[in-house]
């Protein structure tokens, strides 16, 4: 007989098989005893030896990363410094963030929400996955591993990853570092630049960068011009927050408002480096670092995976007209911009570098 | 008939061509033949494994001279697979307790003699950790282990667990595909030299081609060692064209990047750290310990000191090997341990009194990091005072016997692919309390012992450095395992190139080398 339409509709989502037509027969209760024992010691021997696949590997490291003190909203970071493609990669981040879902942890992007990190390493043997969530002066971590025989071999994809550069700016004036914020709910872009002695802040009118504004740096912010440095930072959460590096200080201002520039004693040291990351160039991340050559000659831009040590041999290069002078945030998570002080000129140039990947 | 004379210069070229092409076909092409001559730091070499010493610098020469003519159960290749040598087949039950190793037919040791069973059961059985057996079955061996011994192929395919045996006169023999030479004439022939005013005494060890090896002959004829030569003279060798693979330190290394020798570095390989005596026993120990290891600044000693030849230790396993090491906190922190170094009673270790830190052996590189550890410790306020084994030695025993109970700088080398043997193997020579059943071989556990001892602060990590060695031009094939084996057997030399190098300067002929 069959059974009526809206019980096999009311059925379609269920884990559990549609009642059978046939009926019960009777089992008896010796037989399910065995059968709960059996399913014990089953799972029980499938929790002790090693997984068998990758899926069944972040399966299992999903399960104990929940067990993790955190709160129900986590931001997932995903990194894969493995020999594993990146359609792999993301079919393991789907499958750990489907997994966390269902164990009612939300995964957000793009939201403010304690960062769940994990990490696929490769060592001689084994596949190595960790999951950490940062705790109070310590960081919980939970790991699993498999063997690398295991792992069915799927070549990379043969993404070529170039870097590219656009001439934003030129001028003769000396620039410490130069930073290309998002641009804002209407559309409007900007340029901040920073001078020896000031901030000064360009926005795009006509396909030209007009001035805007000029915040100087307070008194006590002069540097030995031979050696003068700096570096720009944006806060990720506020476009119009801006931090600023120098030497054993560190300033802040506002760029929607007046705010004078203000500035406090810092250790914290400058690094001419970027981490880059694209949507179209999979889950990898890399590292944008100048070759780092004397301030007579042109410079290179390396780029490395994020995982490499740094003698390691580039993914990619990008020859500039001169020394680095600093890396710094570009409008997106794939872009750079970088000011070079050209050897032939004698300008400084503001480049604009873009990581670009084709299959 | 005659060609006009375009035609012939057409048909010239094309022969010319051909033969380039030829000629670079050829030379790609492994050649059989020569000898390749190597030069190593240590000074001596002992083949047997029963008597190497874990974490050793001598370890690594010891076993990449022995893997010369002795083989292993299985190998791991550079893509994470174990592969088969003198084992073709293996097991293992569900637990991971009982392993079955099926063994290669027909394998002969360089005497001649036929692999047994019993022979590999007589040499591993030694080298086994406490608590696994091994005995013979009829296609091979098993091993059977108290514990799941999910590591036991990595343990296999590095260390010490390689099969020989012992002949009538006490002569390890191997199934490898080299035999040591007499030993004997060539330790006479060296005196000799020295003898008659030929310079420092060197060793010289030359491994000839096994014709029974059954993985087949190896593309050289032989290999010609010697020892004891410092790392500044194996540049110059390579540069010279004395050595073919010469094995120098990290700043030969900076020389040999400068120059146009062709340069090989491992994984880091070396820990070096600075190992208390005795565990913590009071609080003012404990914030002796915390204030110097949050002095330390690692990243600065392994990029501005190191030249960034080395890698900042974070963790008592290197990165490479643990998969984890990156999540352990490098923890430099000057003002806290400023802070923590005015809580330090008055009078004691490291206020008043400087906290001795002794030197093992006469190396620069331990010398160089003790200095800086020197200087960062005085960064906080700390005072530490470098004193050398040799100059203790030297003094009063009871002298001695008071610095010894204080801190020393130690260098420790990795030799198993197992992460838990490895971190064992740190364990045991540092007499410190291992938990039953040994270090945990399940990975969430094991990071957390090693987060535990971590935090005891009687080992602190400062640094981890690669192998390095600077390759001739001539040789070929040169494919040797990150954590750093040679695999010296399948390289070859490229006669073509030795011949050219020859004409080009007189130095670069190949010593003892055959046409």
């Amino acid at each position: 007989m069959a059974r009526p339409a809206t019980l096999r509709r009311d059925v379609l989502s269920s884990r559990f098989s549609p009642v059978s037509d046939q009926p019960a027969r009777r089992i008896s209760t010796l037989a399910l005893i065995t059968a709960f024992i059996i399913s014990l010691f089953a799972a029980g021997n499938q929790l002790a030896a090693q997984p068998q696949t990758l899926e069944d590997c972040v399966e299992r490291l999903a399960r104990k990363a929940v067990a993790l003190p955190h709160e129900r909203r986590i931001s997932l970071v995903w990194t894969n410094h493995a020999a594993l493609s990146e359609q792999r990669t993301e079919n393991l981040r789907l499958i750990f963030a489907t997994r966390l879902e269902a164990s009612q942890v939300r995964v957000v992007q793009g939201e403010f929400a304690p960062a769940l990190h994990v990490s696929i390493e490769e060592t001689p043997s084994q596949i190595v996955f960790t999951a950490s969530v940062p705790a109070e002066g310590s960081t919980n971590v939970v790991i699993e591993e498999m063997a690398r025989s295991l792992v069915a071999h799927d070549a990379r994809p043969s993404n070529t990853i170039r870097l590219e550069k656009e001439l934003l700016w030129q001028q003769e004036a000396r620039l410490l570092s130069a930073a290309l914020p998002t641009p804002s709910a209407t559309g409007e872009k900007k340029m901040i630049l920073l001078t020896e002695d000031a901030l000064v802040i360009y926005s795009e009118e006509q396909q030209a960068w007009k001035p805007r504004d000029t915040k100087p740096l307070p008194p006590g912010s002069y540097q030995p011009q031979r050696s003068a440095r700096g570096q720009l930072l944006l806060a990720d959460e506020s476009v119009s927050q801006v931090g600023i590096l120098l030497p054993g200080r560190r300033c802040e201002t506002d760029l929607a408002d007046d705010s004078p520039v203000a500035c406090s004693s810092s250790n914290i040291e400058m690094h001419p480096a970027r981490l880059l990351a694209a949507q179209n160039c999979g889950t990898h991340t890399w590292w944008l670092r100048s070759d780092g050559t004397d301030w007579t000659a042109e410079d290179r831009l390396l780029l490395r995976n994020s995982g490499a040590a740094n003698n390691a041999v580039p993914v990619a290069e990008l020859n500039v007209p001169g020394p680095v002078f600093s890396i710094s945030a570009g409008p997106d998570s794939g872009s750079a911009i970088v000011v070079v002080r050209n050897v032939v000129t004698g300008n400084y140039e503001v480049y604009r570098v873009a990581l670009a990947c084709a299959n | 008939m005659r060609w006009p004379a375009q035609t012939k210069s057409v048909f010239y070229c094309a022969a010319a061509a051909l033969f380039i092409v030829a000629s670079s076909v050829c030379a790609a092409r492994p050649q059989y033949g020569g000898v390749l001559r190597v030069e190593l730091r240590a000074s001596s070499i002992t083949l047997n494994p029963r008597r190497w010493k874990p974490g050793s610098q001598e370890y690594a020469a010891n076993q990449r001279l022995a893997g010369l003519i002795f083989d292993r159960l299985v190998s791991l290749d550079n893509y994470g697979r174990f592969q088969p040598q003198l084992a073709t087949d293996w097991s293992h039950d569900s637990p991971a307790k009982r392993w079955q190793f099926a063994l290669r037919q027909g394998v002969k040791f360089s005497d001649g003699a036929v692999l047994v069973p019993g022979d590999v059961v007589a040499a591993l059985q030694p080298l086994l950790a406490t608590g696994m057996q091994i005995s013979a079955t009829p296609a091979g061996v098993a091993i059977q282990s108290a514990n799941p011994a999910n590591d036991l192929l990595e343990q296999l395919a590095s260390g010490s667990y390689f099969v020989y045996r012992s002949d009538e006169r006490g002569n390890l023999l191997g199934t490898g595909p080299f035999v040591l030479e007499n030993a004997a004439s060539i330790a006479a022939r060296a005196e000799k030299s020295a003898a008659e005013g030929a310079g420092p005494q060197v060793q010289h060890l030359r491994f000839r081609f096994n014709e029974l090896c059954w993985s087949g002959r190896p593309f050289v004829d032989a290999i010609d060692v010697t020892l004891g030569v410092p790392p500044l003279r194996a540049l110059l060798d390579s540069q010279l064209g004395k050595a073919d693979l010469a094995e120098i330190s990290e700043d030969t290394a900076r020389r040999a990047q400068q120059s146009n020798v062709k340069l090989w570095a491992s994984s880091p390989l070396t820990l070096y750290a600075v190992k208390f005596a005795a565990p913590a026993k009071s609080a003012n120990d404990k914030t002796l310990r915390e204030a110097l290891s949050l002095s330390l600044d690692r990243n600065a000693m392994a990029r501005v000191l190191l030249q960034k030849q080395a890698e900042a230790a974070p963790s008592f396993l290197p990165q490479w090997l643990s998969g984890y090491a990156f999540l352990f906190d490098m923890e430099s922190n000057l003002e806290r341990a400023k802070e923590l170094r005015t809580g330090l009673a008055p009078g004691s270790l490291g206020a008043a009194l400087p906290l001795h830190l002794m030197l093992d052996g006469n190396s620069d590189l331990s010398k160089l990091i003790a200095e800086r550890v020197v200087v960062n410790a005085r960064a906080a306020g700390l005072t530490l005072q470098i004193i050398s084994r040799s100059a203790t030695r030297a003094s009063s025993d009871a002298t001695a016997a008071k610095v010894e109970s204080e801190a020393q700088l130690v260098s420790w080398r990795y030799t198993s692919l197992s992460p838990r043997e490895a971190l064992e193997n740190l364990a045991v020579t540092l007499h410190w309390e291992i938990p039953q059943g040994g270090v945990p071989a399940d990975t969430d556990a094991r990071y957390a012992w090693e987060k535990h001892m971590r935090e005891q602060k009687n080992l602190l990590p400062l640094v981890l450095v690669p192998d390095f060695a600077a390759l001739d031009s001539r040789v070929r094939n040169w494919s040797p395992s990150t954590w750093g084996e040679w695999h010296l057997a399948d390289v070859w030399l490229d006669q073509a190139d030795a011949d050219t190098n020859a004409h080009d300067a007189g130095a670069k002929t190949p010593a003892g080398a055959k046409p």
